[in-house]
Parts: C-alpha cells; sequence; structure tokens
C-alpha cells in the first residue's frame, strides 16, 4: 500500500496514523500557507482517460508547485490530452509503490485540504517521491470547486500546491431509479406527519388481518378442510401478537432530541429512557 | 385398471395446476384435499416474499448539497460458493427484520418514538460508519423495497430517515 495512498477499507485507520504523524510534525513546518486547489470534474467523457480516479471518488495530487507531475496533468486536463495524461496516471501508479518506503523524516511538506471549512484530508508529500496521491470515497452529487481550499506547509520554502479531482460514483440502475425518485419532493415519506401515516396504514392493514384472523377461526371451526385459510391468518396472527411483543413503550418528545441527532444522542437517550423504567 | 390409475394420475396432475393458479378458495378442491395431496408451489409459506429490501443512504456535505443515494452493499455478489458459506446474508437479513421492526412499534409508538428503536438505530449506525470523507456533516437512509431482478414494476421507497449529523 503506497504510503498516500487509501482505500475505503484501510482508509481510517490510515487517517488516523496521518494524523498522528502530522499532529506531531506540523509545528516545525510553520503556519503555512492558504491557496485555493485546481478542482477538475472528471465527467463520464473524459473518465476513460483518468483512469487513475475511480469512479465514486476524490483523488487529489498534492506536490511541489515546480513539479512536473503537476504542471503535466494540469495542461493535459486542460487540453485532454490522452497521452500524457495516461502518462502521468503510469508515474503516479510507479512512484507511489515507491513511498511505501517513506520515512517520517523524509517529510518535504503537506497540504491540509478542507471543504467549506471541514478538513478533509492531510496530505503528506515525501522527499523522494516528490508528491503525494490521495483517494477518498465520493457519493456523487454536487461539489462547489471554490469551496475548497488547501493550506501548505513546507520546510524548504517551496509552497505546495494541489489539485482535487471528482469523479461521480457510476450508478446501478436501482439508484438511479430511486435518485430520480427522491428528486421530486417527498415530503411525505419522512417521519413525522406523512411516515405516520405511511405506518398508521400498516397499523390498518395489521388490524384488518386480525379481523380476518377471527373470520378464518370461523371459518375452520365450520370446516376444517379450510387449513390453508387457517395457516394463513396464524401467520397473521403471529405478526399481531409480534406488535405488541415488539412494542417498546418509549415515548420520545421531539423537542428533548437535537434537530439532526446523532447515533450517539439517540443511544444515550434511549438508555435514559430504559433506565428511567427500571 | 392401467385406465384407471391413469385417470386418476392425470386428475391429480391438473388439480395441482389449477391449485397454482387458482388463489381463491375453491370448495371441491379444499373439499377433496382433506389430506393435503394437492401440492401448492410455496409449500411451507404460504406467502412467499416476492420482493427484497436495500438499504441506501445520502450524505449532507458541509455547505448544504446532499449527495446522490448510494446502495449499502448488504451481500456479496452471489456465486456457486454461497450455497455453503454465505454470512453475509445475515445483514440482508438484519434490514430485513430491522424494517419490519419499525412497522411493527410503530402501531403502538408516537412515531418521534421511532427513532430510539434498535432496528432503526442499528440501520444508522451502520450507515453512519460507511467509509466517507470528513466533509459529510449529516447523513439519511432510506429503505427501497424492489420486485425481482429484472423488475416489471418500479422500486418503492417504504421509508425515508430523519437527516442525522455524523460524528
Amino acid at each position: 500500500m503506497p504510503l498516500n495512498t487509501v482505500d475505503a477499507d484501510s482508509r481510517s485507520k490510515q487517517q488516523e496514523t496521518f494524523t498522528q504523524l502530522w499532529a506531531r510534525e506540523k509545528p516545525s513546518f510553520g503556519s503555512g500557507s492558504s491557496t485555493t486547489p485546481w478542482v477538475i470534474e472528471v465527467s463520464p467523457v473524459n473518465g476513460a482517460v483518468f483512469g487513475f480516479v475511480p469512479p465514486g471518488s476524490l483523488a487529489m495530487l498534492v506536490a511541489d508547485r515546480e513539479s512536473p507531475l503537476l504542471q503535466d496533468i494540469a495542461l493535459a486536463a486542460s487540453h485532454r490530452d490522452e497521452p500524457l495524461l495516461r502518462k502521468c496516471a503510469h508515474i503516479i501508479a510507479e512512484r507511489a509503490r515507491a513511498a511505501s518506503r517513506s520515512t517520517v523524516d523524509s517529510i518535504a511538506g503537506a497540504v491540509e485540504i478542507a471543504y467549506h471549512g471541514r478538513q478533509i484530508a492531510s496530505v503528506v508529500v515525501d522527499r523522494g517521491t516528490g508528491f503525494a496521491f490521495v483517494q477518498l470515497p465520493y457519493h456523487g452529487g454536487a461539489v462547489v470547486p471554490s469551496a475548497f481550499t488547501a493550506k501548505s506547509y513546507s520546510q524548504s520554502g517551496t509552497a505546495m500546491e494541489c489539485i482535487v479531482m471528482v469523479r461521480e460514483p457510476e450508478l446501478s440502475a436501482v439508484e438511479k431509479l430511486v435518485n430520480a425518485m427522491t428528486a421530486r419532493p417527498i415530503d411525505g415519506l419522512w417521519f413525522g406527519g406523512v411516515i405516520y401515516n405511511f405506518i398508521k396504514e400498516a397499523a390498518h392493514d395489521v388490524a384488518h388481518a386480525a379481523e380476518d384472523v377471527g373470520h378464518a377461526a370461523v371459518e375452520v371451526a365450520a370446516n376444517p378442510g379450510v387449513d390453508e385459510a387457517a395457516e394463513d391468518a396464524g401467520e397473521v396472527a403471529a405478526d399481531a401478537a409480534g406488535i405488541s411483543a415488539y412494542q417498546e413503550q418509549v415515548s420520545v418528545s421531539a423537542t428533548t432530541l437535537s434537530a439532526e441527532p446523532g447515533v450517539d444522542e439517540l443511544v444515550e437517550y434511549r438508555n435514559r429512557i430504559l433506565s428511567s423504567r427500571n | 385398471m392401467v385406465w384407471l390409475v391413469s385417470a386418476l394420475f392425470a386428475f391429480w396432475i391438473g388439480a395441482t395446476i389449477v391449485r397454482q393458479v387458482w388463489k381463491g378458495h375453491h370448495p371441491v378442491l379444499n373439499g377433496m384435499d382433506r389430506f393435503s395431496l394437492i401440492p401448492r408451489w410455496t409449500f411451507f409459506a404460504p406467502n412467499p416474499a416476492t420482493s427484497d429490501y436495500r438499504l441506501m443512504f445520502r450524505d449532507r456535505y458541509a455547505g448544504g448539497r446532499f449527495s446522490l443515494y448510494r446502495e449499502v452493499p448488504l451481500g456479496a455478489r452471489l456465486s456457486v460458493l454461497h450455497v455453503i458459506w454465505n454470512p453475509g446474508k445475515r445483514g440482508q437479513k438484519l434490514l430485513a427484520d430491522s424494517v419490519r421492526g419499525l412497522v411493527r412499534s410503530a402501531a403502538a409508538m408516537h412515531e418521534s418514538g421511532l427513532k430510539t428503536t434498535l432496528g432503526y438505530l442499528a440501520i444508522l449506525n451502520y450507515v453512519a460508519s460507511l467509509p466517507r470523507t470528513s466533509a459529510s456533516e449529516a447523513t439519511q437512509f432510506v429503505i427501497v423495497e424492489t420486485f425481482g431482478h429484472f423488475p416489471v414494476k418500479e422500486p418503492r421507497l417504504v421509508m425515508q430517515s430523519e437527516v442525522h449529523r455524523l460524528g
């Protein structure tokens, strides 16, 4: 695994390592200077030539401002120069392998990349490799290029530059349909008023099913041959019984939770409610 | 004698075929089938599942824009090996159970209380732990019901969660 190349599985662990490493080394790199990275939105049209930016990823290339690789990518992207992009992809793949042998002492500089003020990556550049290439998962949707900022740290005094390449994920047929469906107003499906209707509808179905249980029971008594109806009704009865078994008498007042409660808040709230009942 | 036996089997096959397409309670068929000799294709599951639940999520990035809905893979692509070894199917079962659990809980709970049901929390916790950049500040999930591998009808949006902050 190259030092700065992060796949989805090992991302958290590596990010943690980089965070620790960078936190330790950062003071020796001065206060840093802010720059705006160049953002390339890789479209399906030019996706084929950006082979080193897989679908559904946000790739960041950081290098010394004078780096020929950085200049080549900028040039190739502007002119859609496919051979030059392939050459760049080859260099990235080749040199990234060498970067796996990097040590802390060989740090030439780093760039902290943020989106709308939230830091998304600390990219450390290896002196031997001369650049760093990082991939992060990206789930699509519109990004605002001007919202990216890069804070560059360098010991040599030469500022680090950053190119951000964003490539939309390739959606499955179902994903496309769901995204098209949710593009329409869907207030009705939110928890609250309308999900309530949906749930009431479900509850209504169960109530009807429970009624059917009664009818089926009468039918079975009258005619033992209707075992299938009884079987169906039995299932529904089990469902209806399951409802009462599953009921959790947790009544949460919406005002006691924050507007967008996170998992921890919800779990804590649940524990509080349950412990207060005991 | 041969003709009699042949006629009996022919009738049995005929009754079996009729039983597959006839969903109602046919008095003659039901009356004759006191020993359950006329099978249904559903065998031990009178109401077999004919749809799949899929879990999808989207993030809200810093700045307020949303990502696209992406499907959360709940199991590996099926192969012959999965007949013997398929631990991923437990994820699918967890989701299906959680969805059913939510609907059942709803019958007796205030809707805002649903957010603290184990099913809801399990799904939200799973979605919140998926790999993403820290540009994502909140997430939201939907449960979609799809019908078959070559669907003849559109997926149905079963439910959409609230937006929940991450981290």
